[in-house]
């Protein structure tokens, strides 16, 4: 017998919010304001990666970012 | 011992995948992968155009597996040689960095040194969570990290993992063992991570100041990692301390932990497959050797923009199973055994083959030996295993004389050679918090070491 579940599945609605999400900090992540644009890119990276985990997206984003 | 895991999934689509789509993932994220790399890496794009591996070229995983160039650390090392500090690898540049680690170096080799992107870091504590979940660790659980945050990755990505599972990291860094204890013994500690060395010496200092661990503190689990854990020294430790010592494995080359266990019962190590692809291969024909056949694993990370690694040779020696052979419904094949040991641990003397842990497994069944070290080496042109041990206190001369011939016994059962047995002075052999190093090859033709798992180094 297996574990127990510890959430259902992503709904079509939190799919769509994540992206948006995404998306969002995504046109942030290059903010002339150092304390919009660093934040910015550390939220995008969680993002990016809980889209990765849950096979909805996969991006290797960070070669277009302005060091 | 009671079974104190929890058990659940961090994420129950990834773990539960059907094995058909989770192979589509693969093959999506591969190409992206390789895409990325060809576009951003001079090193990954070059071997790639030598063998005609480009983006678009590959047909699918299979030929990937059949035509893709292994990676050695010796390709790694040479480029970093050629461009220090990070050679041609990276495929992002190193200014988007926001960490950088290095292996410890104890093998004698250079380091190989990475570093990992806002992105890579969300990666790697991911998988960590992945893997301390599966665990048992949970939400609100204090955990003590006991690691020396330093430049060798270690416990690093386990800190953050914690941090982002939502559980407390409690970083011991800058604690000797005595406070560690106590600290166990005073405050709500759920876990313990740290290495299988480290866990036993918490053990034995423990005892020496008079502290159950098993009945005086609320450890309910430790997660040990970067070093073998034979089967009596996981015993030895869960006696201890009254709590299942659960093995967790990655590699500093790819950044974070790729495999772990599932429970006290689990048969091996799950591999998060949805973010490494790992093959098993014959190291003398370099072709795949299939379940239940021993082989050195080959790893593809498919999580890391800055430093990818392509089907790179770890040493790592394992025996894949299928995932059904484990209980708990994940999906992941699994490591039987966990990481059996390293392709070039295994030592050759008077025709007989073995590795350090099968002594230590040995070592950890007699229960009057405090430490041991030991050393192959040439006497009279004849290849010699030298077994050193100490006793432990309370042992007389008399009994430590009859533990040597017992323990040359075992060890011929073992092993197949008879080896000299010396009982030594009462702490004349080196102690170990990490990484231990309990065998040396002192033969004039004794191959060098080799590369490093993840592992904590010392506080």
């Amino acid at each position: 017998m297996g574990p127990e579940a510890s959430s259902d599945d992503l709904s079509a609605q939190d799919e769509a919010v994540l992206l948006r999400v995404y998306a969002d900090l995504r046109s942030l992540a290059e903010h002339p304001i150092p304390a919009v644009r660093g934040p910015a890119r550390l939220a995008l990276a969680e993002v990016a990666q809980v889209l990765n985990r849950l096979g909805v997206a996969y991006e290797l984003y960070s070669a277009e970012l302005t060091p | 011992m009671t079974d104190t895991v929890t058990r659940g999934y961090w994420n129950r689509a990834a773990e539960t995948m059907p094995r058909a789509r989770l192979r589509e993932m693969q093959w999506a994220k591969l190409q992206a992968q390789l895409r990325h790399v060809y576009r951003g890496s001079p090193f990954h794009r070059a071997r790639m155009d030598d063998a005609g591996c480009r983006p678009g070229d590959l047909t699918g995983l299979d030929d990937y597996f059949s035509r893709f160039p292994l990676l050695q650390r010796a390709d790694i090392l040479a480029a970093e040689a050629a461009a220090p500090p990070y050679g041609t690898l990276p495929a992002v540049d190193p200014a988007l960095a926001i960490a950088r680690h290095q292996t410890s170096g104890s093998s004698g080799l250079p380091p190989v040194r990475t570093f990992d992107t806002a992105r890579d870091w969300a990666w790697i504590s991911d998988m960590f969570a992945c893997g301390l979940y599966a665990a048992g660790v949970r939400p609100g659980d204090q955990v003590a990290v006991v690691f020396g945050y330093g430049m060798f990755i270690g416990f690093w990505a386990g800190h953050y993992g914690l941090q982002r599972m939502g559980a407390t990291a409690v970083a011991t860094g800058s604690m000797d063992t005595e406070r560690r204890i106590q600290m166990l013994v005073d405050e709500d500690v759920a876990a313990v991570m740290c290495t299988p060395t480290y866990a036993l010496h918490m053990a034995h200092r423990a005892e020496q100041i008079g502290v159950d661990l098993a009945t005086q503190t609320h450890v309910r689990l430790l997660i040990v990692t970067g070093e073998p854990r034979p089967p009596r020294t996981r015993r030895l430790i869960e006696q201890a301390w009254g709590a299942p010592a659960l093995e967790v494995a990655g590699m500093t080359e790819a950044g974070t932990l790729l495999m772990f266990e599932c429970g006290p019962d689990a048969p091996g190590m799950h591999i998060i497959e949805t973010d490494v692809i790992e093959e098993v291969l014959d190291p003398g024909t370099g072709r795949p050797v299939g379940h239940g056949r021993q082989g050195v694993r080959v790893m593809t990370t498919l999580g890391r923009e800055g430093v990818t690694m392509l089907r790179y040779w770890t040493n790592d020696v394992v025996v894949r199973q299928p995932h059904d052979c484990c209980a708990c419904g994940r999906t992941w094949d699994v490591y039987q055994g966990g990481i059996l040991g390293r392709a070039d641990d295994v030592k050759k003397v008077r025709g007989c083959l073995f590795t350090p842990s099968m002594i230590e497994d040995v070592a950890r069944s007699f229960d009057e030996v405090d430490e041991f070290q030991t050393t192959l080496d040439t006497i009279g042109a004849l290849d010699t295993l030298i077994i050193t041990f100490e006793p432990k206190p309370h042992v007389t001369a008399e009994a430590a004389a009859g533990v040597a011939t017992r323990f040359a016994a075992a060890v011929k059962r073992a092993v197949g050679v008879t080896p000299q047995v010396r009982v030594g002075d009462a702490g004349s052999l080196p102690r170990f918090d990490m990484k231990a190093k309990r065998f040396t090859d002192r033969r004039p033709t004794a191959p060098p070491a080799a590369g490093e798992r993840v592992s904590a180094d010392g506080p």
